[in-house]
């Protein structure tokens, strides 16, 4: 498959993709990536602030890129990979920039909603506001501890949640939790907007950023077959390539041969000469 | 605290209800939520939410190892409020976002029967106005 071609698929494959490979190697390789890029976002989300967000979701695209890099040279494990890697990082960068991937908008949104949280936390703790905050949280907290089953409920649920996610806490459970709070009545309006927020997370959450990194890796796996194909397309003129530089250093030592003929018969004219010229000494000699 | 209470429209309609002994003496503004929410928004506020105070921390931690929806209910309700310092209600109540603040003023308005609980509510919709409105 030309690269092109490759690189031009719909990334909306399944990760079954890769099993079609029949390649245990890579298929591990892939397992590997996809628990690492999980390990990537959750690095991501230990940013303090937007600026560090951005330099780490830079620095962390270009590692991707490296390990899929690692991931094409297995494909080409007779060291001549060279071609398929310059080609393979073309097609990749191409892609994230013609493609806007799904994981790194998320991404882009993740950085956005924290410049748009420093710039709101900057604004309450601005010195017009600041009392303002601090009347209104000692008269909303004492409404909180009031109300410990409906809003304090509320209130801790997202604390404890959202404390959850950022420790790792598996995401497939979390909706399993809120199946037990909704049934709580006090706290089931509430509780809707969190399981809606949490549909969120389960649709755009690490599994599925990992997904989109699994579909990455066929994509770029693909663009690599499709390019090993074309290298052996292209072994048989490279046969031919040989055979005529097998025939060029045939003609070489040809032409060395012709050499070696004319320098032989050079030294032999010398040498003849020479000899010619002793006959002349002996002669010379006789005649003495 | 001053006695403005920030409500949408449909908060004034419940707030109007409520006994005017306990409403009067309120100056009533109308609530301007200039956020934009979205789905995706949501969620990042959620991810980005960072609590500080160490029972919270320590809960988190339990509630990750726990076996059951009984004892994540068990950890749940056991939580502190007194814990939750200032930061980690600014927050919280960030990560919440002005969509279910408003859903719980409107759920607890009507249910309004002394002035610690307007002022409760007010001191809620502040907050709401100062995360969520004009900057």
């Amino acid at each position: 498959m030309p690269i092109a071609d490759a690189i031009d698929e719909s990334p909306n494959e399944s990760l079954d993709t890769v099993q079609t490979l029949e390649t245990p190697l890579l298929y591990s390789k892939v397992d590997k990536l996809l628990a690492a890029e999980v390990d990537h976002l959750r690095e991501i989300l230990q940013a303090d602030t937007g600026e560090q967000l951005h330099e780490l979701v830079d620095r962390i695209t270009e590692q991707v890129l490296g390990e899929q890099l690692d991931l094409v040279k297995e494909i080409f494990p007779e060291g001549d990979h060279q071609l398929g890697v310059a080609e393979v990082v073309r097609g990749r960068i191409s892609f994230y920039q013609a493609n806007e991937m799904e994981q790194f908008h998320e991404l882009e949104t993740l950085a956005q909603v924290q410049l748009e949280k420093e710039k709101t936390m900057a604004h309450v703790e601005s010195p017009e506001n600041k009392g303002l905050f601090n009347t209104a949280y000692e008269a909303a907290k004492a409404y909180v501890k009031m109300n410990i089953k409906t809003i304090g409920i509320t209130v801790a649920t997202v604390a404890v949640i959202a404390g959850l996610l950022a420790l790792g806490w598996w995401v497939g459970a979390i909706p399993k939790a809120l199946t037990w709070l909704m049934s709580h009545e006090a706290i089931a309006g509430a509780m809707g907007y969190l399981e809606g927020a949490m549909e969120g997370l389960t649709g755009v959450g690490l599994e599925q950023a990992a997904e989109k990194t699994g579909e990455l890796v066929v994509e770029g796996v693909q663009a690599a077959e499709g390019l090993k194909e074309s290298m052996e397309a292209a072994g048989g003129t490279a046969d031919v390539l040989e055979g005529m530089m097998e025939g060029a250093d045939a003609l070489s030592g040809g032409a060395e041969a012709v050499q070696g003929v004319t320098e032989g018969v050079d030294l032999a004219t010398e040498l003849g000469d020479a000899a010619e010229a002793a006959q002349r000494l002996g002669e010379l000699g006789a005649g003495n | 605290m001053s006695n403005v209470i920030h409500l949408t429209a449909a908060e004034r309609k419940l707030f109007e209800k409520i006994d005017s002994s306990l409403t009067a003496e309120w100056n009533v503004k109308d609530a301007v939520i200039t956020y934009e929410e979205t789905p995706e928004k949501r969620v990042a506020r959620l991810r980005l939410l960072k609590v500080q105070s160490p029972d919270l921390r320590r809960m988190q931690l339990h509630a990750m190892k726990a076996e059951s929806e009984e004892k994540l209910e068990s950890i749940i309700s056991s939580i502190d409020v007194d814990s939750l310092g200032r930061e980690d209600f600014k927050e919280v109540f960030y990560a919440l976002g002005p969509d279910m603040i408003s859903r719980m003023l409107e759920e607890h308005l009507p249910k309004s029967q002394a002035a610690e609980d307007i002022e409760g509510l007010a001191g809620i919709a502040m907050i709401r106005h100062l995360l969520f409105g004009p900057q």
